[in-house]
């Protein structure tokens, strides 16, 4: 079992980026502590001797995926909200209209397609990183990289060098 | 790239509030399963000293220390713990007497008392004999059965030995009745145990009687020839002395 200090340390590494994937996948205020609680309590309770910082930071990634996923499948889960409602809520009026138009599109993305898009746009990993991280193969993470670019292209415009 | 994602998701930042809270809850789970933890060692340590408890004075209240044989038309031995209480009875006939006998957990008298009051032990011949490591509390016993016994004739009581009775218990006999065995087999050395087994004491004590005035009758004779030697032919016979009455005759 990690220290307290540990703790706090990971909570203020990672909580900015946990939240960020709580929001691709949950529409939920609720939900997502839930999901802040499972994934650091997981982390305090794991042994696991991280090899650096980047396998840390990936196998927080891959807890709170994980983690969604279980609560998206729950029957207790929230009832979510408009992705509209959920951005006003989130980020008040700091939220530019440019900023909030992408992530509406992002967000709007079928499941399948957001973490891929969120760990290459956002992240900056390659998608063979991706694919260790997903557990999914290279060509599938390919696939799934130009289909979802396909769609952003529709809503969002311009060339993905752009996005 | 000119980052529209990255910027757009760079302005979703998790809230202070929303740390806080996660580390305080975390940490009050933490210390409430730790406590949980503490909680269930404790009942656990406790449960085992319970069992330990139980097993301990289950193994001290079942485990016999004397054994009581009472040899007549049946053999049984009656086991006796520390507590004088009757932990078992081993029957060695098939006169099914210990079944229909309810002293389990009776005091060792109460059960003696049972055993003659029902008139379960009719036959005149009784052999009692006692045995356990600690002499002075085999003479207690002894003491107190001869109390509680109703005024019968031949009724025999004595301290036994307690290798002498695994042995006994090795033939299938009871002690008084492997006694009595031993008896028998220096009058008659082609006697068997299958053929003592379901005799009473009465009967083996008539068989001891006949072989022994037999034997002294041999012996009579062979005084009268032998003249001069017959003093000391006279006195190994009687040395062995079979018929004779066990110590603390009642």
């Amino acid at each position: 079992m990690r220290s307290e200090k540990e703790l706090a340390q990971a909570i203020e590494l990672y909580s900015d980026m946990v939240k960020r994937l709580c929001m691709v996948h949950l529409k939920n205020e609720t939900d997502t502590e839930d999901i802040f609680q499972n994934v650091f309590i997981k982390y305090l309770q794991n042994d696991i001797k991280f090899e650096n910082k980047n396998h840390e930071k990936a196998w927080i990634i891959r807890v709170t995926i994980n983690a969604c996923k279980d609560y998206l499948k729950s029957f207790f889960r929230s009832k979510t909200i408009s992705i509209e409602t959920y951005l006003e809520k989130e980020s008040g009026e700091d939220l530019s209209l440019d900023n909030k138009f992408v992530l509406e599109a992002v967000l709007s993305l079928p499941e399948k397609y957001k973490n891929v898009v969120y760990l290459y746009y956002y992240e900056g990993y390659q998608a063979s990183e991706i694919s260790k991280i997903l557990n999914k193969n290279v060509n599938t993470v390919y696939t799934l990289l130009t289909r979802a670019k396909k769609i952003l292209k529709e809503k969002i415009g311009g060339e993905d060098y752009e996005w | 790239m000119n980052g529209k994602i990255k910027n757009a998701f760079n302005e979703i930042k998790a809230t202070e509030e929303l740390k806080n809270k996660t580390y305080n809850n975390i940490l009050k789970e933490k210390n409430k399963s730790k406590k949980i933890f503490y909680q269930i060692n404790r009942q656990l340590a406790f449960a085992i000293v319970i069992c330990f408890i139980i097993l301990g004075s289950s193994y001290f209240y079942f485990t016999p220390v004397y054994a009581i044989s009472i040899d007549s038309e049946s053999s049984i031995e009656l086991l006796i713990n520390r507590f004088d209480k009757v932990v078992g009875v081993n029957e060695y006939n098939d006169k099914q007497l210990a079944k229909s006998l309810d002293i389990v957990n009776l005091n060792y008298s109460d059960a003696i008392n049972i055993i003659f009051s029902e008139n379960s032990i009719k036959s005149e011949d009784v052999s009692i004999t006692i045995v356990g490591e600690n002499q002075e509390k085999n003479s207690e016993i002894l003491g107190n059965i001869e109390e509680c016994i109703p005024n019968r004739n031949n009724i025999s009581c004595e301290n036994g030995n307690i290798e002498e009775i695994e042995k006994a218990n090795e033939l299938g006999l009871s002690y008084g009745k492997y006694k009595a065995y031993l008896q028998l087999l220096e009058l008659n050395p082609q006697i068997t145990v299958d053929e003592i087994k379901n005799l009473s004491m009465k009967e083996i004590n008539e068989k001891i009687d006949m072989l022994s005035s037999n034997e002294e009758v041999i012996s009579n004779n062979q005084n009268n020839k032998g003249g001069n030697n017959s003093e000391h032919k006279n006195q190994q016979s009687s040395s062995k002395g079979y018929g004779k009455k066990k110590q603390n005759n009642k």
